[in-house]
């Protein structure tokens, strides 16, 4: 057995490291058994003095406290890493049309994974076999769509994927697969673990990454009802929204004419809501500027349209109403002569 | 994703028509991009997607109970726990456990959780750290008797730390059968 020994450990922490300190837990085997030793820390970077080697590999995971449910402490892995001798280096990254960190997308939109593997030495006798391939794990978990926070629910893919070469291999059509019954509004996250030694029993991690995947917005117009005909807007005409993308500004607009796609109305200012947050939102829009729009009798479409960071940013029709203005008052009556 | 076997160099996702979106969170006119483009039918609807799902031929989930097995925190620790409090420690770094403080020996976390530094300091009766060697570690060796016998007299449960950090100890191969003093 070569004995390596690494005695510093240097933290690159990541930027969610709690305040309340975690732990670095460093797992090695020795002889078949392992030994795991846990490394305090309390600061977002420096160096730990970490356990000496005596086999290939070891495995780092680190640990930040949590604060959970009835304000109890609880620790929360936030990275693993394995370093040795001879061991393949991997990175995975999720590649979306959204720019935000961490990667999200939304639930009708497709993305991207890019896999970068290096140091992989298929044909080295040197190299033991179960160090000459990486695999690919996919999994999932699923959000409360009330709070969009985490739930228990989650599960991993059959599918698995195993690569023996070195290189860079990229997927961009990847659709999100979580189940629900409604797969436009399901909440969740999808992974994508980089592994090796799936046959020793239990593995260890070289890279993850993590798409967060939200529901597709939802709106309801209110008060206004297709085909019908106006005179005055009622009062309780409103658009209520859901589950609006955390970075997307929606709005209503206005135009004479029937509903199609393409067409540029007027917005209507007080239903503009922009949002640049990190979960889904809701509105509820009065749509009372809209009848100072209304120049003449006619036919007009109401739009309500959301622009996120998909589609080229173009603004997407999320719902629609057509309806009859007419002010003209007609008089149901009659003259008569006297004579 | 069964592309993702195939080396490719793809330009993804260009941003460059992106209509800017506003940096902050807001109500009115003003937060309307006056770049806009025209206005588009909305994306895939749920038959949709589910048309697509059928096109990846997705192998499906995974049965209950196969999941890859990883070095989860918990199956690969040990608990201490005493007033409500409990620690979590590296598997097998419980060297050796009084018969009067075996209830403090926990299965699962229960409790409020401190950190090892802080569980030995408010709980000094109840915790007795020993230094030990790379060799009693390994198990090359046995912890030193005398290293144990001092603990057996402090009727404290023993936890084996390495620069004061806490760490598993395999059995040295002549004391497999007993940890005890």
């Amino acid at each position: 057995m070569k004995r390596l020994l690494l005695l510093i450990w240097a933290l690159a922490l990541a930027p969610s490291f709690g305040s309340e300190g975690g732990i670095i837990r460093q797992i090695q085997s020795v002889d078949g058994n392992s030994v795991i030793y846990d490394i305090p820390i309390n600061s977002d970077t420096g160096s730990i003095l970490s356990f000496p080697l005596s086999s290939d590999s070891a495995i780092f995971q680190l640990y930040t406290t949590v604060t959970g449910p009835n304000n109890t402490e609880t620790l929360k892995k936030l990275d693993e890493k394995v370093v040795g001798t001879f061991l393949p280096t991997a990175s995975v990254e999720i590649l979306s049309e959204d720019p935000y960190f961490p990667a999200r997308t939304r639930a009708d939109q497709p993305y991207g994974v890019r896999l970068s593997i290096s140091g992989l030495l298929a044909n080295s006798p040197d190299v033991a076999e179960h160090l000459k391939t990486v695999y690919v794990e996919r999994s999932y978990l699923k959000y409360n769509n009330g709070n969009y926070q985490p739930t228990s629910a989650g599960g991993t893919y059959s599918d698995e994927f195993s690569f023996r070469e070195n290189g860079t291999y990229v997927d961009n059509g990847i659709l999100q697969m979580i189940p629900g019954p409604k797969p436009t509004k399901v909440a969740g996250e999808e992974s994508f673990t980089v592994f090796l030694h799936p046959d020793t029993g239990t593995s260890a991690e070289l890279s993850k990454a993590t798409v967060q995947i939200w529901p597709v917005a939802e709106v309801q117009i209110k008060g206004l009802k297709e085909g019908e005909q106006y005179n005055s807007i009622p009062s309780n005409a409103a658009v209520s929204l859901k589950d609006l993308y955390p970075s997307s500004v929606t709005y209503a607009q206005v135009y004479k004419g029937n509903h199609a796609a393409g067409i540029e109305g007027t917005p209507l200012p007080n239903t503009v809501v922009a949002y640049n947050t990190h979960i889904p939102q809701k509105a509820l829009l009065p749509l009372a500027d809209l009848s100072s729009l209304l120049t003449e009798d006619g036919t007009y479409t109401v739009q309500v349209l959301t622009i996120t960071p998909f589609n080229d940013g173009a603004p997407e029709i999320l719902s629609h109403v057509t309806f009859d203005w007419s002010t003209t008052i007609s008089v149901n009556g009659s003259i008569t002569d006297a004579e | 994703m069964r592309s993702i076997l195939h080396l490719s160099v793809v330009l993804l996702f260009s941003s460059a028509l992106h209509a800017e979106l506003p940096k902050e969170s807001g109500h009115g006119i003003e937060f309307l991009p006056k770049d806009r483009s025209a206005p588009i039918d909305k994306g895939m609807d749920d038959e949709e997607i589910l048309e697509q799902r059928k096109a990846v031929k997705s192998g499906g989930f995974r049965p209950e109970g196969s999941e890859r097995k990883g070095w989860g925190l918990l199956e690969n620790s040990d608990f201490l726990s005493m007033d409500g409090h409990y620690v979590i420690l590296p598997k097998n770094s419980v060297v050796f456990v009084p018969e009067s403080r075996k209830e403090n020996i926990l299965s699962k976390p229960e409790g409020k959780m401190l950190t090892w530094l802080e569980f030995q300091t408010r709980f000094r009766a109840l915790v007795y750290p020993i230094e030990v060697t790379m060799k009693e570690v390994s198990g090359e060796e046995p912890i030193a008797p005398e290293k144990l016998e001092a603990a057996d007299r402090s009727n404290r449960i023993v936890v084996a730390v390495l620069s004061q950090n806490p760490v598993s100890v395999i059995p040295a191969k002549e004391s497999k059968e007993s940890t005890a003093p």
